[in-house]
C-alpha cells in the first residue's frame, strides 16, 4: 500500500531512471514540469478534455492532469521533450514542421504523441483510425486540416519506412 | 499547481480501502479511473480529505466470465473492454466503450465502475448498465457485500445508492442472447461535449425494449413496444416509440447544455434511432 502526503515516486522517465519526492495524488502534469522541470507537457484545461498535458504510459496515452502521479510509479513515461534525438526530430514531428500543422503549438504535445503511440500499435493505421487517435485533443486555432494533412503524411512515412524495412 | 491538500492513499487490499473509507467517510473521494474526481481536485471543488485510490486492489482492473455472464472489476477501463481478449463482453457495452468522449486517452483511463459511481446523467454508463440488467456489487466494512440491481442504484443526478461507508467492487452482467439485437445513439451538441440524450434498445423478436437516459436524472426503461414487422421500423411503429417515450414517467434532465424540454424532444428521436441502429446488426 501507500500513503502519505510526499513519496519518493520512481518512474522511467524518457528512457532514464528518475525518482522524485513529491505528492503520489498531485496530477502527473504537475509532478512533470514542477518536480522534474520537464515543460513539453502543457497545462491546458486541467479537465480532461484538451489533451495538452498527454504523456505516453508503457505506451498508452493518457492526460496527465487528470492522473494522480502515484500511478505512474515504476512504470515507462514518455513525454514529448524526450521524443526527439539532440540533431534529429523525431519523423512525426519533422512532418509535422515541414507541413505547418499547428500555429501556436500549444496543443502538439497531444496530437504528435497521440500519433505516436497509434503508429506504434498500428503501422498500417489509416484515416479512420488517425481521426480516432486524435478526437480526444483540442487545437485551439483550429488547425484541424493542417494537422490531420500531416498525420496522414505521417502515416504515408510509417508504412513506406516499414514496406522499406521488408524489403 | 494543485489547490486541494488530500491525502492520498493506494491500498492493495479490499479490507485496508473499506478501513479507510470507514475512518473518513463523507470526505473520501475513492478514485478508480479518477477522470472525474481529479478534475474536482484540480479546482479544489468538492474539497476532499482523502483520496481512495482502488485502481491496485486485487481484480479490480480485470473481468471474469462465468456461466451466467461477466464480472467487470471496479477499476475496468473502457480500453480493457475493447481489447482483443475482451471479445465475449456484452456488444451494447463494447460499443458504448468505443464511443466515449475524449479519446483513447479517456479510453485507457476511464473506467466503467467511476462512471457508474460519479452518476452523471449524461454519462453513457449508467444507461448501458441498467438496459443489460447489470446488478451492482457493494461492500461496507460493517455491512459486508450487497447486491444491488442497476435500475435501482442510480437515485437521482450523482446520487447512487451507494452509502458513506461502501464501496463498489465489481459489475455483473449477464451475456447477451444470441437471438437479441442491440442499437445505442448518443446526441452530443458538440464532438467533445456531454450526451444530451442517450438510448438503448434490445430487440428480441418483434419485441423493442428501450433504455433511455442523459435527458433524464436516472436511466429509464421504457414499456417494451411491438414492431409491426420483426426486422422493420414502419411509420407507425416511429410513431409508437415516440409517444411512448414522451408518455414515460421520468425526472427529465435540465443543464448547462439545454434544458429538459429540448432533452425530452431528443429523448424520442434517439430512442427511434437506437431501434433503427439495433435493426442495422447483424445477427451474431
Amino acid at each position: 500500500m501507500s500513503d502519505s502526503a510526499m513519496q519518493s515516486i520512481s518512474m522511467h522517465i524518457n528512457g532514464v531512471m528518475s525518482a522524485v519526492q513529491a505528492d503520489p495524488g498531485k496530477p502527473l502534469v504537475d509532478l512533470l514540469r514542477e518536480d522534474m522541470g520537464l515543460l513539453g507537457t502543457h497545462v491546458g484545461c486541467r479537465n480532461g478534455d484538451c489533451g495538452a498535458c498527454t504523456v505516453l504510459i508503457d505506451g498508452a496515452a493518457y492526460k496527465s492532469c487528470i492522473l494522480p502521479a502515484g500511478r505512474a510509479a515504476n512504470r515507462h513515461v514518455e513525454t514529448l521533450d524526450g521524443l526527439s534525438k539532440p540533431s534529429e526530430l523525431h519523423p512525426v514531428q519533422r512532418i509535422f514542421w515541414e507541413k505547418n500543422a499547428f500555429q501556436c503549438g500549444f496543443c502538439l504535445s497531444g496530437h504528435i504523441l497521440c500519433l505516436v503511440a497509434l503508429f506504434r500499435k498500428d503501422p498500417h493505421a489509416g484515416r479512420k483510425e488517425i481521426e480516432d487517435a486524435l478526437a480526444g485533443n483540442l487545437c485551439r486555432c483550429t488547425g484541424y486540416q493542417q494537422i490531420m494533412a500531416a498525420a496522414l503524411s505521417a502515416a504515408e512515412a510509417v508504412q513506406r519506412t516499414n514496406s522499406e524495412g521488408r524489403g | 499547481m494543485t489547490l486541494s491538500r488530500a491525502k492520498y492513499y493506494r491500498p492493495d487490499t479490499v479490507h485496508e480501502a473499506l478501513s479507510a473509507l470507514a475512518d473518513f467517510r463523507e470526505t473520501t473521494a475513492i478514485l478508480s479511473g479518477g477522470t472525474h474526481v481529479m478534475s474536482h481536485l484540480n479546482r479544489d471543488f468538492p474539497r476532499f480529505s482523502q483520496l481512495l485510490d482502488v485502481s491496485a486492489l486485487p481484480d479490480s482492473a480485470k473481468f471474469a466470465l462465468t456461466s451466467n455472464g461477466v464480472v467487470l472489476g471496479t477499476a475496468v477501463t473502457y480500453a480493457t473492454v475493447l481489447s482483443p481478449d475482451s471479445a465475449r463482453l456484452p456488444r451494447l457495452i463494447r460499443q458504448i466503450s468505443a464511443g466515449i468522449t475524449g479519446g483513447p486517452q479517456i479510453r485507457n483511463q476511464g473506467t466503467l465502475g467511476g462512471s457508474a459511481c460519479y452518476g452523471n446523467p449524461a454519462s453513457d454508463i449508467p444507461t448501458g448498465l441498467v438496459a443489460l440488467g447489470a446488478q451492482m456489487i457493494c461492500v461496507s466494512e460493517s455491512r459486508g457485500t450487497r447486491t444491488i440491481a442497476a435500475s435501482e442504484f442510480f437515485k437521482s443526478a450523482f446520487v447512487t445508492a451507494l452509502l458513506s461507508d461502501e464501496m463498489l467492487i465489481s459489475i455483473a452482467i449477464p451475456y447477451d442472447s444470441v437471438s437479441d439485437r442491440w442499437g445505442y445513439v448518443k446526441l452530443k451538441t458538440t464532438e467533445s461535449s456531454w450526451p444530451v440524450a442517450v438510448a438503448a434498445a434490445k430487440i428480441s423478436g418483434a419485441e423493442v425494449t428501450i433504455t433511455i437516459g442523459a435527458s433524464t436524472e436516472v436511466p429509464v426503461t421504457i414499456c417494451p413496444v411491438k414492431l409491426r414487422n420483426a426486422g422493420h421500423l414502419s411509420e407507425s411503429d416511429i410513431l409508437l416509440i415516440r409517444e411512448t417515450v414522451k408518455a414515460t414517467s421520468a425526472t427529465w434532465w435540465s443543464d448547462e447544455l439545454c434544458d429538459s424540454v429540448y432533452r425530452k424532444r431528443m429523448a424520442e428521436v434517439v430512442a427511434v434511432r437506437a431501434v433503427e441502429n439495433a435493426l442495422s446488426k447483424e445477427l451474431s
